[in-house]
């Protein structure tokens, strides 16, 4: 049934794409100018509609049907990535809302430039860079991550004088800690940070964060999103009496004091905005990815409460990181 | 307790009760227990499986963070400190995620193998095994989040294994199941009380009442259960009570009423016992008056027959010797007197009989019309005397022969014969003989006697067939009679099963009937020979009508046509006219009136019709003999009337059979004449022990013409009889060696049916019942042998007997057409004692009052009885009366053993009665003869 059902949606994909594909090419001149935007999403989840949502009103807000012809292709269920058509030719440009879609689409031939949206910045640099194709493969991003110094200006404003921070890493993400100095000089913290590999206690990497931070910042890592590690690592920071800063809604439910997001509307109108600027300047422009501009902050009374501290209110704590420069990406 | 009483102590109501109240409690008790503790072990083992998954998941959320951090004291510590919280634990062991065992409890080598194993619930031990899993909190806000994509299912950090002993569960499960037993024992012992306590409170009140019941049937009525129960078992008990009241109170209603009961048939017992004796004193009384009134009655006839007979006897000796005509009247009314006394004496003696009911019945056949004609002929004399005119008719159809008692049935005809004649003084009595096949049971017999006289008064109709009773006392007066004829008829034919009655109308004359069963009879009246040829004519002259129907039947069942008339000219009148009517007359039937009985005017007749007719003629009439010119006539015959028929029909068989044979003569009855000398030729056996008596009747019978052998006992007897055919043998009854009835019962085994008729010759008048069919002796000759006893048996026996062999049944009667009637002497009695054995008789006396002396000396009882009875017989033949009541007084003390005082006046009395007989030999010894 599943199989039925998977063969009946790539027919009624390829005949879209046929269709769209006479439509243009029996189109009048002044539409032959238009460029054609195909724009695929996982229509069952309810992420990627809240993302179309934002892309929606984006595209209105930019008004990119003017000179775009942006076509969204609706995907069905998990299986809409590995199961997304081909790519077809006269398209100009590919979006491709999340992960899977965009694992989907950067093996697809022929291959229009692609801009993959509300992905992870590990994972896009994983699925770019896996092999040489790809790698020649124009692409570009809007991504999930917000930019790693908001979080720590984030910090600086939950704990005022703060001076010391430290940072939990995978192995594979030990590339980013030239970044994280970067921000912690910029900022001028102390920065901790603390490599887990294959073998590494993570409970005694933790011990050692802590007793050397005064704040955590726990950054999309795989080791940190770990349920039972950022179960300790919350526990050992409430024991430690360390703020803990984190990257999403749920992190700031779990138990850290403050968290700085993205909503994944903003990420859809930022997407529809990089559109707009792709039509405007061409690919050059939006070539280089980018983390998401709007961002929402969410706090933890109870744990600040916990750890002796008096959080400002959201809308004070978001014009502290705007105050601290890092509003945009 | 023995099998037996187990088993009654079983079956009782107690056990029942027991066994109820405690199996249902015991099974339930054991159901409930072995499920509770059941389900006990099962909780318990099933809490234990519980608690080590409990103490596994706690052990895994405890040792989480151990794990996480490597921290290997810590986890020690943690399973230290669960081991000391949970007893039961035997080991903890903590592996890591590789499952190395990282910690153990108690502390061990980490490389030696738990000492449980998971899942082996059949083992002591139980092992538990949890996943210490790597938990936490959601951190990524969307799974698009996830850097890196999906993220691998992580291992979980460790497992925790614990050992957990069910050695205390399974203690307290032993614990449980101990406590379980115990309690359901003394649920147990309990619900055995209980049901004890219940069973005794059902059983105590029903063995009460049990034993009152037994105590009850045992007759205890005062048995009461002293304490009632409570409820129905109480109720049971009351309602035993009341009834045992109730049976109580009944019991001695009954015994009252019992008592009084008892007491009232005690008093009746007492009462009836007193009445029994009075009856039956009373009844001694009445048998001794009755066997006095027998006996009475026996010596009354004998001493009254005795002195009568010499009376008459006297008087006819008398009566003959005298010639003076006044003489001769005053004697013959003695006679008269007499033969009256004698036949009261008779009668009354006949009617004791018959209301004593000792009186019994012939049952032998015998010639019924014959014997009414023959009582007709008796009576015939006597209604000439008196000019009526005496008519028998004897009904076609009547039998031949009827099977009964001759000689009672002669009694009563002869008596309502001699009734008829004595009351009639003019007229004619008619006597019929009729046969109803219908009447009675197999047909009847009817007689009937109608005269013409005055009839029976009215006020004598209820009280007529009354003994003594007589329709009118002037008539007693004038006719004589004792009253007791009409009385023992009616007895007579009472006891014959048949009926007697009669109508009567003053002025007119009367009909005495009655009817009796013809049983036995023959089927009807034998066709009288035919004796003239069929059709011949005879010419009847009778003036009285009944007896020209009569003679008209009579001479029509002959053969003959006849013509008859009233008138004699009538009759002369026809013979003038032969041929004339009828044709030739065969026969002439002269039956005279009484104006044409005399002599002359019988010869004038007889001259007129021999003129005109010389063929056979037979004159009727009263005369006995026919006068000298018709005696002289072969043509004609005489007979008196009425004529029998049998008479009648020999008569004109011989008239018939002198005739030329110009008529058929039809052959004539065999021996009917030719028998004639059968009287003479007739032998007859008399046995006798005593020779005078021998001698006696050897006279007498001489006198009747009689041939007599004599025997002097009963063995000789015997063997006379072997060698000679007697027409009749005469039994004395007393006879030594053999008596009489011993010596007629041999002879009649030794001849059987050709036994001739036995006659017993005794002075014992109540002997008469004795005689008869059934019994030894078919008659009785009473002594002292009187002519008309003698001649009555000799007429039953001997010339009866002679017409009973005769085909024709009518034989040849004394007295009818020839007269064949003993001598005169016969009829002056047989107690005169002839003058050649007056002188042996008065040896033969003195002999045997000799011997009965020195008998009676000798104190010989049974030959002084047996000799004083041959001097009773011999007295009684020869009419020695008072000698004879001296001898059988004698003899009756002799037997008795009483009164023997008396012995030597009668034996003095007998000795002056011997020497008066033999000093008077002309006169009749004793003084019975004397004393009149």
């Amino acid at each position: 049934m599943r199989i039925g059902k998977a063969v009946e949606l790539r027919l009624g994909t390829l005949l879209l794409l046929a269709l769209a594909g006479v439509a243009w090419a029996g189109s009048p001149a002044d539409v032959a100018a238009q460029r054609r935007v195909l724009i695929y999403f996982d229509a069952g989840s309810r992420v990627h509609r809240d993302f179309m949502d934002g892309f929606r009103a984006g595209s209105a807000d930019a008004r990119l049907g003017a000179d775009l012809a942006v076509r969204e292709v609706a995907l069905d269920g998990p299986a809409a990535a590995s199961e997304a058509p081909a790519g077809e030719g006269g398209v100009d440009l590919v979006v491709a809302v999340g992960s899977r879609i965009t694992q989907r689409l950067l093996d697809d031939a022929p291959a229009p430039p692609l801009l993959s949206a509300m992905v992870p910045r590990s994972s896009y640099r994983e699925l770019v860079g896996r092999d040489e194709p790809r790698r020649a493969r124009k692409s570009t991003a809007v991504f999930l991550d917000q930019p790693i110094g908001r979080q720590f200006a984030l910090a600086g404003a939950v704990k005022p004088g703060l001076s010391a921070v430290g940072v939990l890493l995978s192995h594979a993400n030990r590339h980013q800690w030239s970044l994280l100095e970067g921000v912690a000089r910029r900022r001028g913290l102390t920065l901790n940070v603390e490599v887990v590999g294959e073998g590494t206690q993570i409970a005694a990497a933790i011990e050692r964060l802590l007793a050397e931070s005064e704040a955590l910042i726990a950054i999309p890592d795989p080791v940190v999103v770990d349920p039972a590690n950022a179960k300790w690592l919350l526990y050992m920071a409430y024991q430690r009496r360390v703020a803990v800063v984190g990257f999403s809604e749920s992190f700031a439910k779990a138990g850290a004091v403050a968290s700085v997001f993205s909503k994944p509307a903003q990420i859809g109108g930022q997407t529809a905005e990089r559109l707009r600027l792709w039509a405007d300047r061409g690919w050059e422009a939006i070539a280089g990815p980018v983390a998401p501009r709007p961002f929402e902050v969410a706090t933890n009374e109870s744990a600040a409460r916990a750890l002796g501290l008096e959080l400002p209110s959201r809308d004070q704590l978001r014009a502290a990181i705007a105050a601290a420069g890092e509003a945009s990406p | 307790m023995s099998r037996g009483r187990l088993s009654a102590w079983l079956s009782g109501v107690e056990a029942r009760v027991l066994l109820v109240a405690t199996v249902p409690v015991l099974t339930l008790s054991l159901t409930l227990g072995l499920h509770l503790f059941s389900e006990r072990l099962e909780s318990q083992r099933l809490a234990l499986i519980e608690r080590g998954r409990i103490i596994g998941l706690n052990l895994s959320l405890a040792t989480e963070f151990g794990l996480f951090s490597g921290d290997v004291e810590r986890l020690g510590q943690v399973l230290a400190h669960t081991a000391v919280a949970n007893p039961d634990i035997t080991e903890i062991l903590v592996y890591g995620p590789r499952r190395e065992i990282l910690v153990r409890h108690p502390a061990g080598p980490l490389e030696a193998a738990p000492t449980c194993r998971v899942g082996s619930r059949g083992s002591e031990t139980l092992g538990f095994e949890m996943p210490v899993a790597r938990s936490g909190p959601r951190v990524l806000d969307f799974d698009e989040a996830m850097p890196g994509g999906a993220v691998a299912e992580q291992p979980p950090l460790g497992w925790v294994r614990v050992c957990l002993s069910s050695a205390a569960s399974l203690a307290r499960a032993r614990e449980t199941l101990g406590r379980s037993l115990v309690l359901t024992l003394v649920a147990l012992a309990g619900s055995i009380l209980l049901a004890l306590l219940i069973g005794r409170a059902i059983t105590r009140p029903v063995l009460r009442l049990l034993g009152a019941v037994n105590r009850l049937r045992r007759g205890d009525m005062s048995v009461r259960v002293a304490r009632p129960a409570a409820g129905e078992l109480g109720e049971l008990e009351q309602g035993f009570n009341a009834m045992a009241a109730a049976i109580d109170e009944s019991q001695a209603e009954l015994k009252r009423r019992v008592a009084e009961a008892t007491e009232a048939l005690r008093r009746s017992i007492a009462k009836l016992q007193r009445r029994n004796r009075e009856l039956s004193a009373a009844q001694r009384e009445a048998l001794a008056a009755g066997q006095a009134k027998q006996e009475f009655l026996a010596r009354m006839s004998h001493e009254i027959r005795t002195p009568l007979n010499a009376i008459i006897g006297h008087s006819r000796l008398l009566e003959g010797e005298t010639s003076d005509s006044r003489n001769h009247e005053h004697i013959r009314t003695i006679n008269l007197a007499s033969n009256q006394l004698l036949a009261v004496i008779d009668s009354i003696l006949q009617l004791t009989r018959l209301e004593s009911g000792t009186l019994e019945l012939e049952k032998v056949p015998f010639d019924l019309p014959g014997c009414v004609e023959d009582l007709v002929a008796m009576v015939g004399p006597q209604a000439q005397e008196k000019g009526i005119e005496l008519v028998c008719h004897i009904h076609a159809g009547v039998p031949a022969r009827l099977r009964g008692d001759q000689a009672r049935f002669s009694q009563v005809v002869l008596n309502l014969l001699n009734n008829a004649v004595k009351f009639t003084e003019e007229g004619q009595v008619l006597v019929e003989v009729s046969f109803d096949p219908t009447g009675l049971a197999d047909g009847s017999v009817t007689v009937s006697v109608t005269d013409s006289g005055p009839g029976v008064p009215e006020h004598a109709r209820d009280r007529l067939f009354l003994p003594f009773t007589q329709a009118d006392r002037s008539v007693s007066r004038r006719h004589g009679g004792s009253g007791l004829g009409l009385a023992i008829a009616r007895r007579l034919i009472d006891l014959m099963g048949g009926s007697m009655g009669y109508e009567s109308a003053m002025g007119s004359g009367s009909r005495f009937w009655f009817e009796i069963p013809a049983d036995g009879s023959d089927p009807g009246q034998a066709a009288p020979p035919v004796v003239a040829v069929r059709g011949s004519l005879a010419l009847v002259y009778e003036p009285s009508q009944l007896t020209r129907e009569s003679l008209r039947a009579s001479l029509a069942r002959l053969g003959f046509e006849v013509l008859s008339t009233a008138r004699l000219e009538s009759l002369f009148a026809r013979l003038s006219r032969p041929g004339e009517g009828g044709g030739e007359v065969s026969l002439v039937v002269l039956s005279l009136g009484r104006q044409e009985q005399g002599a002359e005017a019988a010869s004038e007749i007889h001259r007129r019709l021999r003129r005109l007719f010389t063929g056979p003629a037979l004159f009727l009439a009263a005369l006995d003999r026919a006068p000298p010119p018709i005696a002289g006539d072969a043509s004609t015959d005489w007979l008196s009337k009425p004529a029998r028929r049998s008479a009648l029909r020999e008569s004109v068989a011989r008239l018939l059979r002198r005739q030329p044979a110009e008529t058929e003569m039809l052959p004539l009855l065999p021996r009917q004449l030719g028998d004639g000398g059968d009287v003479e030729t007739a032998r007859v056996l008399y046995v006798e022990d005593n020779p005078f008596n021998r001698r006696l009747f050897g006279l007498l019978m001489e006198r009747h013409g009689i041939a007599t052998d004599l025997a002097v006992s009963g063995a000789q007897a015997l063997e006379m009889i072997a060698s000679t055919a007697y027409r009749v043998v005469f039994m004395d009854f007393h006879m030594p060696e053999m008596d009489g009835a011993e010596t007629a019962w041999q002879m009649r085994r030794r001849l059987g049916d050709a036994c001739p008729p036995i006659v017993v010759v005794t002075a014992d008048v109540f002997l008469e019942d004795k005689v008869g069919r059934g019994s030894a002796f078919d008659d009785q000759l009473l002594k002292p042998i009187s002519d008309s006893g003698l001649e009555r048996v000799l007429k039953r026996w001997l010339w009866s007997a002679r017409q009973g062999r005769s085909d024709d049944g009518h034989g040849l009667e004394p007295g009818s057409g020839v007269d064949r009637r003993p001598p005169r002497q016969a009829e002056e009695g047989g107690s005169r004692i002839p003058d050649d054995l007056r002188a042996e008789l008065g040896e033969e006396v003195g002999r045997l009052h000799r011997s009965i002396d020195e008998a009676v000396a000798r104190k010989d009882q049974e030959a002084a009885a047996d000799l004083a009875h041959q001097l009773q017989g011999l007295a009684g033949v020869y009419g020695l009366g008072s000698l004879g009541a001296d001898a059988a007084r004698v003899a009756e003390i002799v037997r008795s053993g009483r009164d023997e005082a008396e012995l030597p006046t009668l034996l003095a009395r007998m000795r002056e009665s011997l020497g008066a007989l033999r000093a008077e030999p002309d006169v009749r010894a004793g003084r019975g003869g004397s004393s009149g």
